[in-house]
């Protein structure tokens, strides 16, 4: 590992030493205390989606799951179409049926639009067809606007936005001649697996100020003759089966399809680049997470695998991608054994300026969190208590965030296991799981918070796959979109730490992007993406910084706000904000008051200021 | 003619995959009822440890529900219990499991499952403190209480790995290591070794614990793959023949023979089988039955090189020099003649040409050997 650099890195070293790294040790042993409380300020998290106009309702395959492929779900993105500054709603979206998939007609994304206040209608998708699950955000073109990528059961799209906000085709990533391509209603050849693309995510590899794209891929499933009941045949077959139940198959037992990398092109393609993954291992990915993970100023990769070893795939600074999971410590789980690997988020949970970051598993696996250390990571899972408390979860999504304001981060997972067979007797865990949200700190102990109200997002039990996190509704908290299996999609909306002071930050850098680089100049994307921003709270012996990175990549197949949100909790100023951009540029704030959004440019510093109502 | 023996022997070894024994299939579908268990509760452990191993946990707790009655001798069987609990467990009863656990009365010989089983039970509800407080020693030389349940040193280590206390726990998963090499928890074992040694930067101990880790968890899966299609197909002889090789892998000799015999059993005609039969044989220094088994082999499939040349071999120590010649001579004026693995072969036939006085064709043999890329002494 490398050191951070050094403005940011001596900055968040004065914090450690001061404020930060201060979560309360709990006393004697973990797991004891962990007992779920109502909230003390009252807070809810009412699930408005429907009153709030998100009627998305996910088709994933019939709802006895025969098949791998019907059991993932879909992803959400949050966006601003059409450039008025809110965030917008784009859903992936699946079929009915595997037969669906191949006789058509096909899903097209679901797009619905915000009015500023949190209120949605539908608008009309880009006309897409095919069986859609991962979606990735970010502005490819340099443009100022923000496009899509997004990947599927044989699809992977470019959609660039247009002037009018509306999603177009630009370019297709998945040849149609070798059966790649899966096209609802159009012949394909037999015995031949279409591309799976999972999660995806854009950064910029090489540091060109153009983002490139992490697809991530899963595995080669026939749909004209998926395998039912057994993997095999004759004597060496093995049957489908989990805890005695006859269940569909996969992953184990069929062949992983290797992840790709896509270099991108000034004016928004991509050209796939594998010599950026050399002795790639292809894995079962399900979650693609950027982070500056080193902190030597360039973007690595977090790639959750099921079933088989996690990757941390660590940039040499030119876009050239090597695996350092296992010495990282992050490629097994604690006992060592590879673990169905679902999403992932990074955050700062101790404050100590380091990357922490959470994998969300299997059921009878764990929801790991690990702290990053001056070597590789530090397994807490247990010691926060959250073994016992994840263990009988299926969990998919996962943010680490700030919800209710109190400068620490909570941990977010959205449940629901693969197997409807999970409701059978003596299974240790059902098919529809409730949500979690866990508080992290100051107290090293993982807290679940509850509500007593039946119409929170916390309280009903469903089969969550994908979610993102923004604010909505323009109130200045992050809310979280939740995609359900089968089911209607929910909007939480955060109505925790009423009192809480907050900032929020929005990155761009408007610095000369089409004038050739120089050798070895490296350069910010156009949104920012990469950049690293640092509050400071507080002053001298008792400052403490709080850390964020600029990347909209995270949990599972979806893509959260582009909008970094800080909890400065009693604090009603923050003391310094410093913006680190892939660039190596640095811009510093002097100290300001909490309660509004900062425009922050690369070549223009503090842009404009919009305080909440 | 013996220290020739002994290089060919080891070059053989070295090149032929390694053979191995099984252990007797299980029948779950019947686990509850099978009267052969009903009075054996090392061999009800034993499938019981099995289930949960083969991810039917619920089988054990249905099975303990007539069987650990109050009263009952199997009640009083800390293994069962213990079993029973992780079983528990493992379908949603962890409070359930310590409830019972709490309330048992095992003998005094078996007290100590259940203790290490409640301390399972602690560390799988991140109560660290409670699995050290249950189980590390405080005498010195002991680190462990009920040492001699194997499982108390994994968990304990567990735990202070858990806790971040990695120098407790080295030591513990060192003796694990030693005592419970086949066990489940063995790739475990040895990841938390090369942890501990990637942490103290001692990165040759690292990659060898690594190894070892990889090595003995790619041997769990296939072991239990090869479980369940003994189970799936209790008559086809493939699955058992499959469980034999992996038991041979680690010298498990007894066991492979088990597992090669039941093969054997279900095809007479299993020409690998009767191979592995003999290669358990030579291991277990039976010349005889060895060199029976490979000629069953190779009366079925005269076409598997490496019992011809392990037989060549066996018979060259028994001074046979007729079998031997024969087979040497079949290798080498064979298909596979040009073969790396079957080089000393050659040699090994121009010396015993050369010790029957056949000088010509001794030399014309070395010399092919020599040709192939020999580097040994006539």
């Amino acid at each position: 590992m490398t050191t951070l650099r050094p403005p940011l890195a001596l900055l968040l070293l004065l914090a450690a030493c001061s404020g930060g790294d201060d979560l309360t040790p709990t006393p004697g042993s973990t797991g004891d205390g962990a007992a779920p409380t109502p909230d003390p300020d009252g807070a809810r998290w009412p699930d408005e989606a429907a009153a709030r106009g998100l009627d998305y309702v996910n088709r994933s395959g019939e709802a006895l799951k025969a098949t791998i492929l019907e059991a993932n779900g879909a992803g959400v993105a949050l966006l601003d179409l059409q450039g008025d500054g809110d965030l917008d709603v784009v859903f992936g979206q699946g079929l009915g049926s595997l037969k669906q998939g191949l006789e058509g007609p096909g899903a097209d994304l679901e797009v619905f639009l915000n009015d500023g206040s949190g209120n949605f209608e539908r608008a009309p998708g880009p006309g897409l067809s095919g069986w859609w699950t991962g979606l990735a955000t970010g502005d490819l073109n340099g443009d100022g606007r923000t496009d899509l990528v997004v990947g599927g059961y044989g699809g992977l799209e470019v959609l660039m936005q247009s002037e009018s906000g509306a999603l177009e085709s630009w370019q297709s990533l998945v040849d149609a001649e070798d059966g790649g391509k899966l096209e609802p209603g159009v012949e394909r050849p037999f015995g031949v697996s279409p591309h799976w693309v999972t999660s995806l995510a854009l950064f910029d590899a090489d540091g060109d100020g153009v983002l490139d794209l992490y697809a991530g891929f899963y595995l080669k499933l026939d749909p004209q003759n998926p395998p039912i009941s057994e993997i095999e045949d004759g004597a060496l077959s093995l049957p489908c089966r989990w805890k005695g139940h006859e269940v569909y198959c996969g992953p184990r037992g069929l062949p992983a399809q290797p992840d790709r990398i896509y270099r991108g092109l000034p004016g928004g393609g991509f050209l796939m680049n594998p010599a950026w993954l050399p002795d790639h291992e292809p894995g079962y990915t399900l979650a693609v997470l950027p982070s500056d993970v080193d902190g030597d100023g360039d973007t690595d990769l977090f790639v959750a695998n099921d079933s088989t070893a996690n990757l941390l795939l660590v940039n040499d600074g030119t876009g050239v991608l090597r695996d350092h999971g296992y010495e990282a410590g992050f490629a097994y789980s604690a006992d060592g054994m590879p673990e169905a690997g679902m999403g992932l988020a990074v955050g700062d949970v101790n404050r100590d300026g380091l990357p922490d970051y959470a994998v969300t598993n299997f059921s009878d696996e764990p929801t790991g969190l690990y702290f990053g250390s001056a070597l590789g990571f530090s397994n807490e899972t247990f010691r926060f208590g959250l073994g016992k408390e994840s263990r009988p979860l299926l969990s998919w999504s996962v943010h680490l965030e700030d919800f209710d304001g109190d400068g620490w981060l909570e941990l977010f997972t959205a449940n629901g296991h693969v197997y409807p067979q999970a409701d059978e007797e003596l299974t240790g865990t059902s098919y529809a799981q409730p949500d979690t949200l866990w508080s992290l700190g100051p107290r090293a102990q993982a807290t679940r918070f509850v509500s007593p109200d039946p119409g929170s997002l916390f309280a009903t039990e469903r089969g969550s796959r994908g979610s993102a996190v923004g604010d909505l509704d323009g109130d200045g908290r992050p809310d979280l979109v939740v995609t359900t299996i089968d089911g209607p999609c929910r909007l939480g909306i955060n109505d925790s730490g009423e009192d809480a002071n907050r900032l929020a930050v929005v990155l761009e850098s408007t610095v000369d992007h089409a004038t050739p680089r120089k050798a070895g100049e490296r350069r910010t994307p156009r949104d920012g993406t990469g950049a690293r921003v640092a509050v400071v709270i507080g002053e001298a012996e008792a400052a403490f910084a709080l850390l964020k990175e600029r990347q909209t990549a995270q949990g599972y197949q979806s893509a959260s706000s582009p909008v970094l949100h800080f909890g400065l909790g009693a604090t009603e100023r923050f003391t310094e904000l410093r913006v680190q951009w892939p660039s190596g540029a640095e811009t510093v704030l002097p100290g300001g008051a909490a309660n509004r959004t900062l425009y922050i440019d690369e070549a223009r510093g503090l842009v404009r200021e919009e305080v909440w109502q | 003619m013996m220290r020739l023996v002994a290089i060919a022997l080891a070059s053989i070894a070295g090149a032929a995959p390694a053979p191995s024994l099984g252990a007797a299939p299980l029948e779950f579908a019947t686990l509850p009822t099978t009267p052969a268990l009903e009075d054996d509760a090392a061999a009800l452990a034993e499938a019981w440890r099995d289930a949960l191993e083969l991810d039917r946990p619920a089988d054990v707790v249905r099975a303990a529900r007539t069987r650990l009655t109050i009263g009952a001798p199997a009640s009083r069987d800390g293994r069962l219990l213990a079993l029973y609990a992780r079983a528990l467990s493992a379908t949603g009863g962890a409070e359930e499991a310590t409830s019972f656990l709490r309330t048992a009365q095992p003998s005094a010989t078996t007290r100590g499952e259940v203790e290490v089983a409640l301390a399972r039970l602690d560390l799988e509800a991140d109560r660290l403190d409670a699995v050290v407080a249950r189980l590390a020693s405080k005498q010195a030389g002991q680190p462990v209480q009920h040492a001699e349940v194997q499982d108390a040193w994994i968990v304990l280590a567990k735990a202070y790995q858990r806790k971040g206390d990695v120098a407790s726990a080295v030591p513990l998963l060192q003796e694990f290591v030693k005592r419970a090499r086949l066990s489940p928890e063995a790739p475990s074992a040895w990841h938390l070794l090369a942890q501990a040694a990637l942490a103290a930067r001692d990165l040759d101990n690292a990659r060898r614990f690594r190894e070892q880790s990889q090595s003995w968890a790619a041997w769990q899966a296939f072991y239990k793959t090869r479980r369940i299609q003994v189970l799936e197909a209790p008559d086809d002889p493939l699955p058992r023949f499959g469980l034999a090789q992996l038991w041979a892998s680690v010298d498990e000799l007894e066991r492979a023979r088990v597992s090669v015999g039941e093969a054997l059993e279900r095809d007479p005609e299993f020409a690998r089988a009767w191979a592995l039969a003999g290669e358990l044989e030579r291991k277990t220094g039976n010349t005889a039955a060895a060199i029976t088994a490979y000629g069953k082999a190779l009366g079925i499939d005269p076409t598997l090189t490496d019992a011809r040349f392990n037989r060549a071999l066996l018979a060259l120590a028994a001074e046979d020099a007729a079998t031997a010649r024969g087979d040497l001579e079949h290798i080498v004026d064979g298909q596979q003649s040009t073969a790396e693995r079957y080089l000393g072969a050659h040699l090994l036939l121009a010396r015993l040409l050369r010790d029957a006085g056949e000088s010509e064709a001794a030399d014309k043999r070395f010399a092919r050997y020599q040709r192939l890329g020999g580097t040994e002494t006539l």
